[in-house]
């Protein structure tokens, strides 16, 4: 399993946390360029990854290798709020959203890419070798479409692919209430309700800070959702039945800062919180009332992934640490890294815990398997005086006996196991 | 503890002299040997509670002059001493504390902190120094006069700090209020029983805020042979600060203090970090004999600080975040530390 750890100075690590080792590190420190969103380029592959800073760039790297494919500027990407991206034949979609409720969807080539790169690979090797490599800078003229959401203050985005190249786009933020948008149509599909009143005729205060949608990862329903507030409630959606939230539930004394959804049931979701709590809860089960929580972390939670086989879930924090922990079992985690910088993101890959071998395993347990054969071929020394033996060696002799019908050689240690045995079994008769 | 100037005790408060109570001063200890007839004796066997226990006393008393005897001969005979084994040595492997391989990452991390601006400037820290408000009461209460002492020390360690009463403002318009009249760091004392009990440290413009618990205050009214401060900048010392997060902390510290010692002054805070606790000590030194030997002298408060919280950004409770929070499910065993 690796996992991509994104920190809050501009650094990008990929690390095997059961090994402890650190494969590749990209990026470069730089004031405020913290990193705030990682995600795969093309969610149905794992070869390449977007990344996203503070400072308004993007950029997409190789995980694989560690080398950067290309960036793109553009001087009115700032305070970026949500970000996805897509491939479609042989172009590739990116949707941002702004911190005022501007949404821009931009659409560029790949094909011109690859010519581009390897152009540029011919001018390099012309130029002189100790040249330093740049990647690729493509300035993004204009957008293919942008429409603004019509909320004053935006602090989440999400969208949900629903197959058939249809797209939903959900905000939310500060005094507003959540919205979910249909991309290519940019009409409003569904508007969300506040909570009723509380028992002192007040209404309760709005911060949307987080929306997930609730399933399986390969299964999303997109009819039922979570939100998470500053507030530290959890609210459950069902679009089908109303507008209001179904059930609320406050947990603790701190904002949350974290939610994904659970893939053991459809409505479970996990929520972390700014002092370093994290919780499992179950909206069906309101006759449990204790809540199960993870436990050793020291820092506000930052991000939560579950691995796709569904029994691992990785925690990153401002304690400069990433977390594996099991879904359903101790409570405190299985590996735990240190690294340098606070953490904020992550990703992670498909492959299983105990999959990955670097070629120095690989020769290590080529030399252990030649040495565990030889011992094997010995047979083991009977302690020929024992009487809990006797049968053992009886029925060894009665199996060489039956090789030496089908070869006539080794006669001269049959003649030795002939008088050691018969001096025994002079002794058991006498005994009798 | 660094020591006073002479013996721990106050003058009023000597051992009298052994001959004025007709004494020989020259008195020789007896030697206990191992063949004494009480140390013969079976303690266990005795049925009489009392005189059992009178027994088990006596032999106590030899068995330790016994070992204190065996420890000198050894001396004598040049048996070098053991090394003392302490808490520290038996530290839990942590993977936080600071090693060669990140030292390169940290100092770049530190070039973009919220704390480079102040030291690459050149501007001498302004200090504001406040009480706290009580909840209870919904008001700012008057501080007693255990807090109004500290205070007063406080400002003449600090350079360039200065008072307010803590009339009816929130902390976030005080901060606001700071921000416009260039202040670098405000310090809330709190407290409880009419003593100092906690600290707030606020690091501006953007910085971080660390609760301290102070456990020991003692101001110099209970400090023997004491000096006063004078007004030259102080030099720092900060030691035994390991891990990451202690790094942080004694650059918040530094910050405090002006980047230009004046030597002349003669002047040192030490800040000394053992076990999580930090301890606070303010001296006045002096060299003699060619710079072979120093004198010191007490100036000014001991506090000892114990971290709670590190918070990013300015103070916040309700929408903030926390890079460090301690609760009692991290303390998994006694040699386990965090800075």
């Amino acid at each position: 399993m690796r996992v991509i750890c994104g920190g809050d100075s501009g650094l990008i690590k990929v690390i095997d946390p059961q090994r402890q080792s650190v494969l590749f590190q990209m990026g470069e420190q730089g004031k405020d360029r913290s990193v705030e969103f990682l995600k795969w380029a093309n969610p149905s592959s794992e070869a390449e990854i977007v990344v996203g800073y503070k400072t308004g760039e993007i950029e997409f790297y190789f995980p694989g290798t560690g080398q950067q494919r290309f960036s793109l500027t553009r001087s009115e990407l700032t305070n970026i709020q949500g970000l996805y991206s897509e491939n479609r034949g042989n172009n590739r979609n990116i949707i941002t959203c702004n911190d005022e409720g501007l949404v821009e969807i931009f659409q560029f080539g790949l094909n011109n890419l690859a010519e581009q790169e390897e152009q540029s690979e011919e001018e390099e090797a012309e130029k002189e070798a100790d040249a330093i490599k740049k990647p690729n800078t493509i300035k993004l003229k204009s957008s293919v479409t942008s429409f603004s959401v019509g909320l004053a203050n935006v602090s989440v985005m999400e969208v949900v692919n629903l197959g058939n190249n249809k797209l939903e786009l959900a905000v939310g933020g500060k005094g507003n209430l959540m919205k979910i948008f249909d991309v290519e149509t940019q009409k409003v599909v569904y508007r969300a309700k506040n909570v009723p009143h509380d028992y002192l005729n007040l209404e309760s205060p709005i911060w949307d800070n987080g929306i997930t949608f609730l399933g399986k990862p390969d299964q999303i329903n997109a009819n039922l959702f979570c939100t998470r507030t500053a507030y530290h409630q959890i609210r459950f959606h069902d679009r089908r039945a109303k507008r209001a939230p179904i059930t609320q539930r406050s947990i603790g004394d701190c904002t949350f800062t974290s939610l994904i959804a659970s893939p053991k049931c459809d409505k479970e979701v996990l929520v972390g919180n700014a002092i370093g709590k994290m919780f499992r809860y179950n909206f069906e089960n309101l006759q449990k009332k204790t809540l199960y929580s993870y436990k050793m972390m020291s820092g506000s939670v930052r991000d939560i992934q579950i691995h796709p086989s569904g029994e691992h879930v990785i925690t990153s924090s401002t304690d400069r640490y990433v977390r594996v922990y099991d879904l359903e079992g101790s409570k405190k985690p299985l590996h735990s890294m240190y690294l340098v910088q606070r953490q904020n993101c992550s990703l992670v890959t498909s492959e299983g815990m105990n999959e990955i071998e670097s070629d120095e395993d690989d020769d290590d347990q080529d030399e252990k398997d030649e040495k565990v054969q030889e011992p094997e071929e010995e047979e083991p020394v009977l302690d020929k005086k024992d009487p809990k033996n006797q049968v053992w060696i009886k029925l060894k002799k009665k199996a060489h006996e039956e090789k030496l019908d089908s070869d006539d050689e080794g006669d001269d240690d049959d003649d030795d196991d002939d008088e050691d045995d018969g001096d025994l079994d002079d002794d058991e008769s006498d005994d009798d | 503890m660094p020591p006073s100037n002479g013996s721990s005790r106050p003058s009023f408060m000597k051992k009298s002299d052994a001959t004025a109570r007709g004494r020989n001063p020259n008195r020789k200890p007896n030697l206990v040997k191992e063949s004494s007839h009480l140390l013969k004796i079976d303690s266990k066997s005795i049925e009489n509670k009392h005189k059992k226990r009178e027994v088990i006393k006596k032999q106590e008393k030899l068995k330790k002059i016994l070992k204190n005897q065996a420890r000198k001969q050894r001396r004598k005979d040049g048996v070098p001493a053991q090394a003392p084994i302490t808490q520290e040595d038996k530290r839990e492997k942590d993977d936080a504390i600071v090693k060669d391989e990140h030292v390169e990452e940290i100092k770049e991390e530190e070039e973009y902190d919220e704390f480079a601006e102040y030291f690459k400037s050149d501007v001498p820290p302004k200090v504001l120094i406040t009480t706290a408000w009580d909840a209870m009461l919904n008001k700012a209460k008057v501080p007693g006069r255990t807090t109004r002492w500290f205070i007063k020390e406080l400002l003449e360690c600090v350079p360039n700090s200065s008072f307010f009463t803590r009339r009816k403002y929130y902390l976030k318009q005080i901060i606001e209020f700071c921000k416009k009249k260039d202040f670098t760091d405000i310090l809330v004392v709190g407290e409880r029983n009419s003593k100092p009990y906690s600290m707030i440290m606020i690091h501006l413009p953007d910085g971080p805020t660390a609760t301290f618990r102070l456990s020991t205050t003692r101001t110099s009214k209970y400090i023997s042979n004491r000096a006063k401060s004078s007004t030259y900048y102080p030099e720092l010392i900060l030691n035994n600060f390991t891990t990451r997060l202690g790094y942080r902390m004694a650059r918040m510290f530094s910050a405090i203090f002006p980047q230009k010692p004046e030597f002349t002054g003669r002047r040192v805070v030490t800040l000394h970090c053992q076990r999580d606790f930090l301890f606070f000590r303010h001296h006045r030194y002096e060299f003699e004999d060619h710079l072979k030997s120093v004198r010191i002298q007490e100036i000014g408060p001991q506090v000892t600080f114990r971290l709670k919280s590190l918070q990013l950004g300015t103070f916040d409770t309700q929408f903030g975040e926390y890079e460090w929070f301690h609760r009692k499910e991290l303390d998994t065993s006694r040699r386990r530390f965090f800075m």
